[in-house]
């Protein structure tokens, strides 16, 4: 029997990559990964960014919370070391704030390739390690086609609104959930884990969710 | 490995109507597991 895990996501959320390889680590020691199906479905953190605005996101941040930028660094920082014990190697000191929606589009045209978790994994990496600019059209189309997506089909979105109303409907899902905090997992329509939490945590969730099917 | 307590979600009165969502049991797991909300993650 297939597992269904549904994970709503934004491809700039730090923890979200974190929860990405905890949610792997947690699958590769269960029994039955094999028959475990993962849809990513788009989150936008902030979605009134205006589109095309950029700024640091060290700056955005110290803004939102009112924090000195040593405090935004300090933060930052602690991040980054949790992120290196996944194996993942933070920029967040060089990353750029933008609204994530096209980025977002561009996942549910690879998402209809099949590659909804590489394209969800590129874009994480673009923003968090390599402080590529999730907005600019180039990259958008850059990093779809690095996984697969027909550079074609990746400039007309990007340069079209389409699957715009996918956006908007995993959001709307999102919010009649009581989903307001990413990452957030749902396996089977039934379990429910919230945030970043251990391998071990997910493997209990995949076994519940194993024994309930 | 130990039981995890559940709870579940507060339901939206919102539509689609209750009964066209899935009834989520929420795995509890570690109280401080981060998320990112309202655009902060820290």
């Amino acid at each position: 029997m297939t597992i269904r895990i549904d994970v709503w996501s934004d491809v700039v959320c730090p923890w979200c990559y974190i929860g990405k390889r905890r949610l792997e680590s947690g699958l590769e020691r269960f029994e039955h990964k094999d028959d475990v199906s993962i849809t990513w479905h788009s989150f936008q953190l902030d979605p009134t960014i205006p589109q095309g605005q950029r700024e640091p996101v060290s700056e955005m941040l110290g803004k939102k919370i009112g924090a000195p930028p040593s405090q935004v660094r300090a933060m930052q920082h602690q991040v980054t070391q949790l992120a290196e014990a996944e194996g993942l190697s933070y920029d967040l000191g060089n990353a750029t704030s933008v609204n994530t929606r096209d980025a977002h589009r561009v996942a549910h045209l690879a998402g209809q390739h099949g590659l909804g978790d590489a394209m969800h994994e590129a874009l994480l990496k673009a923003h968090l390690s390599d402080a590529a600019v999730v907005d600019d059209p180039d990259t958008l189309v850059r990093l779809a086609t690095e996984v697969g997506v027909p550079a074609a089909e990746a400039t007309d979105v990007v340069n079209s609104q389409k699957y715009g109303a996918e956006v908007d409907a995993d959001i709307r899902k999102a919010r009649q959930l009581g989903i307001s905090g990413v990452p957030f997992f749902v396996l089977n329509d039934r379990i429910g884990v919230s945030g970043a939490q251990s391998a071990e945590h997910f493997l209990a969730a995949l076994r519940k969710a194993h024994a309930e099917a | 490995m130990s039981e995890i307590p559940e709870t579940t979600t507060p339901v939206l009165e919102e539509e689609p109507p209750v009964e066209e969502l899935p009834q989520l049991i929420i795995l509890e797991g570690a109280d401080d597991a981060p998320v990112c909300e309202n655009g902060v993650c820290w």
